[in-house]
């Protein structure tokens, strides 16, 4: 089992990693390990404790559970990382305007018959992008709109936000009950000035 | 049954349908059936704007493989016939996309499919 670690408070939520490992294990249950951290200080992401490419080595851990990529996937991650994070609407606008003529003829970005890692770059990239979401509810991209909704009826993406707020608790419930003694020994320890 | 049907119950795609998408499929069939499909172009493509397939659902449906088998032969004559090819192209792009999609899976023989030009640059 490899293990995927996720930072819930990270500026850019890693969530096409969370949806790929996702994938994985729906392909392969308990394949990987998904963890969350609320550290502020720890990567968006990390696989096997490196932080590099993270999206890339689990897709080419398990090539199986991804569809074929005959497209430039890498092209497609780069875009995904460094224009669809973007939180500047005049800057995003230009790329969304470039994903939506990608998208006038394919129904994927990888233009096969299903979707592929670019796709879960794209879509994760968007899913972490706070702005986002009223652009594509209100379809001001038409073709990006479309392929969006498509992607989020499939449960590991459609469900992957809840999935993360639900595993985010489960820890802080855990953190709670297990450790309570010792959070209130620990606040007598604490060096107050006199 | 038509080949092309055939083709597509083989691939065994099951989507759970709801009473609105199930009143769209018989609404659609019957259009097919009735031989008005070419009346009924600029609403496909109005659907297909906004669904990647014409019941909403993940993967396509029957009456997908069903109206395709009836738009198909309308959409190529479009193409191969016209002089505006680009106007065509951006005026039913959505068809075109679904057709370029369902031709693949439904395994239409080469002499037989669209061929397109994917990076045509359209107008939005």
């Amino acid at each position: 089992m490899t293990k995927l670690v996720i930072a819930s408070k990270a500026p850019v939520v890693a969530y096409s990693e969370l949806i790929a490992a996702r994938l994985v294990n729906a392909a392969d249950p308990s394949s990987v390990e998904i963890e969350f951290t609320e550290d502020k200080k720890s990567p968006a992401a990390a696989f096997e404790d490196n932080s590099e490419s993270v999206l890339k080595r689990i897709v080419d851990r398990y090539p199986n559970a991804f569809g074929q990529s005959s497209e430039n996937t890498s092209e497609w991650t780069k875009f995904a990382a460094e224009e669809l994070t973007v939180k500047n609407f005049a800057k995003l606008s230009v790329s969304l305007e470039k994903l939506d003529a990608y998208l006038n003829l394919r129904t994927f970005i990888s233009g096969a018959q299903s979707y592929s890692p670019s796709d879960i770059a794209c879509w994760g990239s968007l899913r972490s992008n706070g702005m986002v979401g009223s652009i594509i509810k209100n379809k001001v991209y038409i073709n990006v709109s479309r392929w969006y909704t498509l992607l989020e009826q499939v449960p590991e993406f459609g469900t992957a936000h809840e999935f993360l707020t639900k595993s985010v608790q489960e820890l802080k419930k855990l953190a709670s009950s297990g450790k309570k003694k010792e959070t209130h020994k620990a606040n007598f320890e604490i060096d107050l000035p006199d | 049954m038509s080949a092309l049907l055939e083709n597509f119950r083989s691939l065994s795609l099951s989507n759970e349908l709801s009473k609105e998408q199930l009143a769209l499929a018989t609404q659609w069939e019957t259009v097919v059936k009735s031989g008005q499909i070419q009346g009924h172009i600029e609403e496909l493509n109005l659907r297909l704007r906004d669904h990647s397939f014409i019941l909403g659902t993940v993967t396509p449906t029957e009456t997908d493989a069903i109206v395709f088998e009836s738009v198909f032969t309308v959409i190529k004559d479009l193409l191969a016939s016209s002089k505006d090819v680009k106007g065509h192209y951006a005026q039913y792009r959505h068809i075109i996309r679904w057709c370029a999609y369902l031709q693949e899976i439904l395994e239409v023989s080469e002499d037989n499919k669209l061929s397109l030009n994917y990076d045509l640059e359209l107008p939005r």
